[in-house]
């Protein structure tokens, strides 16, 4: 990358996040970040249902959370690759732990006549 | 040859698929309460789904970004959310409502109980999305669409009143008896502009083009199927205002269901005009209620970022898969009940336009961003179109819920 400064927010967050064979796998719904004045350091992308509804008011929290559950799930940094308007991550999902409901439904979803 | 044809296609199938059952019921009632005077309205809103269409399709082919990632990344969570849960909202009740108009239609024809055809209309739908590839989808129900060209036809042969037809394309304000009749004109005037300008379109034509895998190379055949198929989809619908207003409006028929439409074709071409404009609803309904359905499950999947193309098998895009079914049976529930679907079209196009702004800004800031779009970016003329049209549904979205509550959805 060209710019010395990465702008989290413009640049990573609420951004698609794609595995290593390029599935769709989420969104980023927060960005964690250690140390202090000066040296601050990106740790980690989080995303999930109870990431997300984290931004929202406090009244729908909970019912935010009761219906989509409160699935957080920590991308360590050292896993992003590559950052354009999508964010490429070096392992598949699977091995993240994400999309684990997408494969719950697949499973539902392949007992259906044409739906492979 | 190939790209021709795929121009050809692309053009027919956005004329075909312009017009759905809440246009078709405000085309149809704006002639026949107001004669030509709304036709303006008819330009102005075709002038506008070109704009954002135009630019939609533009970033989809740059970015590879559909609407509702950029809604998301532009708004935030939050914001992103509201939209998310209004613009589903309207698709919902569209859906339900077209659902609906196929069952009418189908009632003119097999003359059923409507409740049974209400559910004969849903599974068809529902297992021609299942069983066809999208591109299938949009060629089948965007071509036999074309049908309603005998509206266009039937309109003609009513021998409108040419120069006053081109006079009205200016805005202008008729003389009306009292307020309230003016009232009731604004209600139709932004009725009318909403309905051309469904934010739907631009979600589904958005993630059409990604699922096609548009590149740059492709913004001129995006540029000529937005101009010249909205066009033509667009005198669809001045076809549809003229018959109201040459043949209802004398007649003095209030056109309540979406099948006082076909009178026009009826008087102009007896039993086969009625065939072929029933047919052409059929379709156009059947369409517009998949078009929806499907554009439920690419902004929830886009919004929270599943894996959402329809041309992967449904195990390849399971909760994608799941909103849609789930959006088809939704729909059927809300229409199942007995409900008017002309009055759920209406709420759901008049709700519509308060969430046109929010739809529409994102897309515009993201199209007028250089470093996003290089050398694709809005020029001078796209941006003042655009932000002129900002302006205009803002002012549309303010004044919608007044006016349904002044005029009593229309009723005067």
């Amino acid at each position: 990358m060209k710019e010395k400064h990465l702008n989290l927010v413009q640049m990573v967050l609420d951004h698609q996040l794609l595995d290593a064979n390029y599935v769709e796998c989420g969104k980023v719904a927060d960005i964690e970040i250690e140390g202090g004045p000066g040296e601050l350091r990106v740790t980690a992308v989080l995303t999930g249902p109870g990431v997300a509804a984290g931004h929202l008011p406090r009244i729908l929290q909970a019912l935010t959370k009761k219906i989509f559950g409160r699935r957080v799930t920590r991308i360590p940094w050292n896993e992003v690759r590559v950052i354009t308007s999508q964010i490429k991550l070096g392992s598949t999902a699977a091995h993240l732990g994400l999309n684990a409901a997408e494969q719950k439904v697949a499973r539902w979803l392949a007992r259906l006549p044409l739906a492979k | 040859m190939r790209k021709y044809l795929e121009i050809f296609l692309g053009i027919l199938t956005a004329m075909g698929g312009f017009v759905e059952v809440g246009e078709l019921v405000f085309s149809v009632n704006a002639g026949a309460k107001f004669g030509y005077s709304l036709l303006w309205i008819m330009g102005l809103g075709t002038i506008g789904i070109i704009v954002y269409g135009e630019m939609a399709g533009r970033v989809a082919a740059v970015t590879k970004q559909p609407v509702f990632h950029i809604i998301r990344e532009r708004t935030g969570f939050v914001v992103g959310l509201g939209t998310l849960i209004a613009a589903n909202l309207v698709s919902l009740l569209t859906c339900a409502a077209e659902i609906g108009g196929v069952a009418l239609v189908l009632k003119l024809l097999l003359n059923l109980p409507y409740r049974a055809l209400i559910l004969l209309g849903f599974l068809l739908l529902l297992l021609t999305t299942w069983c066809l590839p999208l591109n299938w989808i949009e060629r089948v129900f965007g071509l036999f669409g074309l049908l309603m060209i005998v509206f266009i036809a039937s309109a003609i042969y009513l021998h409108p009143d040419w120069r006053q037809v081109t006079i009205n394309f200016i805005p202008n304000l008729p003389q009306l008896e009292s307020r309230q009749d003016y009232f009731v004109y604004a209600y139709f005037g932004v009725a009318l502009f909403s309905s051309i300008m469904l934010p739907y379109e631009t979600y589904f034509y958005a993630s059409g083009a990604i699922e096609d895998h548009w590149e740059p190379a492709d913004i001129n055949l995006n540029r000529v199927i937005v101009i010249v198929g909205f066009t033509l989809g667009s005198a669809l619908a001045v076809g549809l205002l003229l018959i109201g207003a040459q043949y209802l409006l004398p007649a003095r028929i209030e056109p309540e269901l979406p099948g006082a439409a076909v009178l026009g074709p009826i008087v102009t071409f007896g039993k086969a005009g009625l065939f072929v404009a029933l047919l052409g609803m059929f379709f156009a309904f059947g369409g517009a209620a998949i078009e929806n359905a499907l554009t439920g499950a690419y902004n929830l999947a886009q919004f929270l970022g599943w894996p959402w193309q329809k041309y992967r098998k449904p195990v390849g895009a399971p909760r994608f898969t799941l909103a849609w079914v789930a959006m088809f049976v939704l729909a059927l529930l809300i229409i199942i009940t007995g409900v008017d679907p002309v009055q759920v079209v209406e709420y759901s196009i008049v709700f519509s336009v308060v969430i046109l702004p929010l739809t529409y800004l994102p897309l515009l800031m993201t199209a007028s961003n250089e470093n996003l779009m290089g050398p694709f970016v809005n020029g001078w003329f796209a941006k003042t179109l655009g932000w002129f049209y900002l302006i205009l549904i803002s002012i549309a979205a303010l004044c919608a819920v007044p006016l349904l509550i002044i005029t009593h959805g229309g009723n005067g």
